[in-house]
């Protein structure tokens, strides 16, 4: 029923079903209607990427695919300019898969060394005076990531794509149109999985723009989601993330990442030997952050990047005081987070860079929220990045998996095409979602579980905390959290204090 | 790589079957054939209705022929290969079959005719079923992969369109032996609508005690993916008898796979096993000369 009155509201944008084999914009319709085998929604780096990936891949490079953004996209023939001196705050660590990815579509302008930093370290440390902390280093010749800003990624996949003849539709968009989700276990006749059900895209200006295939990367407030009446499960931490560009003592090359009662505060490196900071903290904590002048500010990171108490000797169980009760909750919450235990060469802590001053702009707060799509397809439109998936920035993987999902949603589009199939049924399309919401799905709750674990206000928790860096040794899916699952050529090596 | 590996396995246990193979299409051919529609016509019309009953639910993937919609990924590939490496054109192309014509005999509601044609193939796809063929019609309406033209659907048999003087570059034949009176003059038809030169290929469902277990215990009975009664597994071919009835029809044995399901991708994959499933690809003796 409700299916029917979704259909017949769709009106003139769904007047054409067929046609799009004609390819190009169709003469016919009265509206200025153009067809297109894929349309991306979001043209960010996400939807860039996988425009990319589409018009780079075989078999997909033969698919007529629009990007549709609110922004006009970075032109190809504009000359490069100069980046501004300091760079912006919004920055992405990207993974050597991930890199990997972006040197393939061509796009490696964005990872050139004068635009981006490299670290070929991560520690990670807790904010007990022991020093315990975990350090892990890439293998080999590459580093373990690079850090770059969200505007150099965006642009360059921008261009590229262009150069690789995706069509780019910039402006207001009135709405998207997606066929609704089939309610309850009433079937009509001839309502079948492949009902004329083709989404499509209404301008402000009366442009329309349909393709069987409608990807949602939209990032985290996804009106594609929304449309086609997909929901999501989640929780608002509440909690901000204030983040900023800073002035640092010296360059460095370690990505930074402590660990305090009321959040995380990371330190990594960025192009011209500066910093970026992302500090999760409390609403409140966050809104006092901002006001901060520079000098203020950068002071209050360094305190609270410092190891308290300075050099301190290694602590032991025994040496806290800690009773059998300690270590049978230290072993319990292992046991909870799926870890094994087990001693490593040890690698020497490594003191973070001073903090100097805010550069460039001032720092600004974000909302943190986790969000996870229920199903990432739904009836011709497709979810990948933030508007599948909204996780916490403390392990820094957010683009990454974004990326993951635009290779694996590419895959199982040639894998339609190589056999056939129609790449926007749902058969084709399940087979994505299924795959990529189990494996994001594990990275959620491995960092839910790390945050829980640092953030609960529970004095049992609180007891196991103080073990925290042990409980984080353990080769388990937390080192995946913290170096990615896709960076296989990380090797890591935890370490108790010397 | 893969068909010539399926090749080899096929060749191996070729002769050891062949006796055996030859022994039982013998006794099979002794049964007589009294349901048959027409004297020409291999079809069982008591297959026909069988499959008529269950037109409406042809493109119900979660349904009863959800299993054959998995099945393209497995056998229209094989296709796709098997034709691209016969005549020559490159796979890697979005639709190599192009140039190709093709007959699809036993077509039901269209699964794998629309694969066909949006391989790039001109399909002409056939069912003695007309409620079937009405079912495909209507389909291919709606569908989103089809190039205009490059499909169409005749209620008819192999048998009759042969006698028309049809003859394809491409003869498909896809889980339908199986289902026929008389295997051995089925083949013959499939023979006789091959062009000289051109390709023949068949998919089916092995007999052997595996077969049972799957396809009619398993498929049948527990999961419930295939209806009841919808395959009886002494009509069931294996590979030799296959590639001697073609081989009696003139047709030689180029390529066969096995199609296994897989669980973790729900969906049917090519692999060396030819124990349940299969599809093998024959070609026809002659000069290929110029098309149509
Ligand atoms: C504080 C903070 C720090 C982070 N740090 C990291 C990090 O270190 N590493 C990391 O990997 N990730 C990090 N992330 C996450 C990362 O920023 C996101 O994962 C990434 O931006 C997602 O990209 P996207 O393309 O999916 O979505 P977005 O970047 O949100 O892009 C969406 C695009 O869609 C367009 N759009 C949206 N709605 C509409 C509409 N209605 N009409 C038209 N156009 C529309 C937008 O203009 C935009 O271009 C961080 C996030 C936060 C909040």
């Amino acid at each position: 029923m409700s299916m029917r009155r979704a259909l017949s509201m769709r009106g003139a944008a769904m007047a054409s079903c067929r046609g799009f084999l004609g390819a190009g914009p169709s003469a016919t319709s009265s509206t200025t209607q153009q067809d297109f085998d894929v349309v991306v929604f979001g043209g960010g780096m996400i939807g860039s990427a996988l425009a990319c990936l589409l018009k780079q891949s075989p078999l997909t490079s033969e698919l007529k695919v629009a990007v549709v953004d609110r922004n006009a996209p970075s032109s190809p023939s504009s000359s490069i300019a100069d980046l501004p001196q300091v760079p912006d705050i919004r920055v992405s660590t990207l993974t050597p898969s991930t890199l990997a990815l972006i040197d393939r579509v061509g796009a490696d302008w964005a990872i050139h060394p004068t635009r981006s930093a490299s670290f070929h370290d991560m520690q990670v440390w807790d904010q007990t005076a022991s020093r315990k902390h975990m350090r892990f280093s890439g293998s080999g010749e590459g580093p373990l990531g690079r850090v770059v800003e969200n505007e150099v990624i965006k642009s360059a996949l921008q261009r590229r794509a262009q150069e690789l003849g995706c069509e780019y539709a910039s402006g207001g968009v009135k709405e998207v149109l997606a066929p609704r989700p089939r309610v309850g276990i009433t079937r009509e006749a001839g309502d079948d999985d492949d009902l004329c059900d083709r989404p499509s895209v209404v301008f402000e200006d009366g442009r329309v723009l349909s393709a069987p295939l409608l990807v949602g990367a939209d990032g985290s407030e996804s009106i594609v989601a929304k449309s086609a009446g997909i929901r999501y499960e989640g929780r608002a931490y509440g909690q901000r993330a204030v983040t900023c560009t800073v002035d640092v003592s010296r360059p460095f090359a370690t990505a930074f990442q402590r660990f305090l009662p009321t959040g995380p505060i990371a330190l990594l490196p960025v192009r011209g030997g500066r910093g970026n900071i992302v500090w999760s903290t409390t609403p409140e904590h966050a809104r006092r952050l901002e006001s901060l002048g520079a000098r203020d500010f950068a002071a209050e990171a360094m305190e609270a990047l410092t190891v308290e108490g300075g050099p301190v000797p290694s602590s032991s169980s025994s040496s806290r005081g800690g009773g059998g009760w300690e270590s049978a909750l230290a072993s319990r919450a292992s046991a909870l987070l799926g870890l094994r235990g087990g001693a490593s060469p040890p690698a020497a802590f490594e003191d973070p860079p001073e903090v100097v001053s805010v550069a460039g702009g001032r720092q600004r707060s974000f909302p943190l929220a986790s969000k996870h799509a229920l199903t990432y397809c739904q009836r011709g439109v497709v979810l990948v990045g933030d508007a599948a998936h909204r996780i916490h920035p403390l392990a820094g993987q957010g683009v990454n998996i974004g990326f993951g999902d635009c290779e694996l949603l590419v895959t199982t589009i040639q894998e339609a095409l190589w056999s056939g199939q129609d790449f926007s049924a749902n058969l084709t399309l399940e087979k994505y979602a299924a795959e990529r919401r189990n494996k994001n799905g594990a990275m959620i709750r491995s960092l839910d579980a790390v945050r829980a674990l640092y953030q609960s206000e529970s004095p049992y928790v609180e007891a196991a905390r103080s073990f925290g860096m042990d409980l984080i040794n353990g080769f388990g899916p937390l080192k995946q959290v913290f170096v990615g699952f896709a960076s296989s050529n990380a090797a890591a090596a935890d370490i108790r204090s010397p | 790589m893969l068909l010539a590996r399926g090749c080899g396995i096929a060749t191996a246990s070729r002769r050891a079957g062949m006796w055996c193979a030859r022994r039982l299409l013998a006794s099979e051919a002794n049964k007589g054939t009294g349901a048959t529609m027409s004297g020409s016509s291999s079809v069982d019309p008591r297959e026909i209705e069988k499959f008529a009953k269950r037109a409406n639910e042809w493109w119900d993937t979660g349904g009863t022929y959800g299993p054959l919609h998995r099945l393209n990924y497995a056998r229209s590939p094989f296709i796709r290969m098997a034709a691209c490496d016969h005549y020559g054109l490159n796979a890697e192309q979005r639709r190599p079959l192009e140039s190709l014509s093709v007959v699809e005999v036993g077509c039901g509601g269209g699964i794998l005719s629309e694969s066909l044609a949006a391989m790039g193939a001109k399909v002409t796809a056939i069912d003695a079923a007309e409620e079937s063929i009405e079912v495909a019609r209507e389909h291919l309406k709606r569908n989103k992969v089809v190039p205009d033209g490059r499909l169409s659907y005749v209620a008819t048999t192999g048998e009759a369109l042969a006698s028309e003087n049809r003859r394809f570059d491409v003869v498909v034949s896809s889980e339908v032996v199986e289902h026929v009176v008389d295997p051995p003059s089925f083949c013959r038809t499939l023979a006789e609508l091959c062009k000289p030169g051109g390709l023949v290929v068949m998919s089916t469902i092995n007999r052997t005690v595996w077969s049972y277990s799957l396809a009619i215990v398993a498929a049948e009975r527990i999961l419930g993916m295939a209806p009841r009664g919808a395959h009886d597994w002494n009509q069931f071919v294996t590979p030799d008898e296959l590639t001697i009835m073609c081989e009696d029809a003139g047709l030689g044995l180029t390529a066969v796979s096995g199609m296994r399901w897989s669980l973790p991708k729900n969906q049917f994959e090519l692999s060396r096993d030819t124990s349940v499933n299969y599809i093998a690809a024959f070609s026809k003796a002659g000069d290929r000369g110029a098309g149509e």
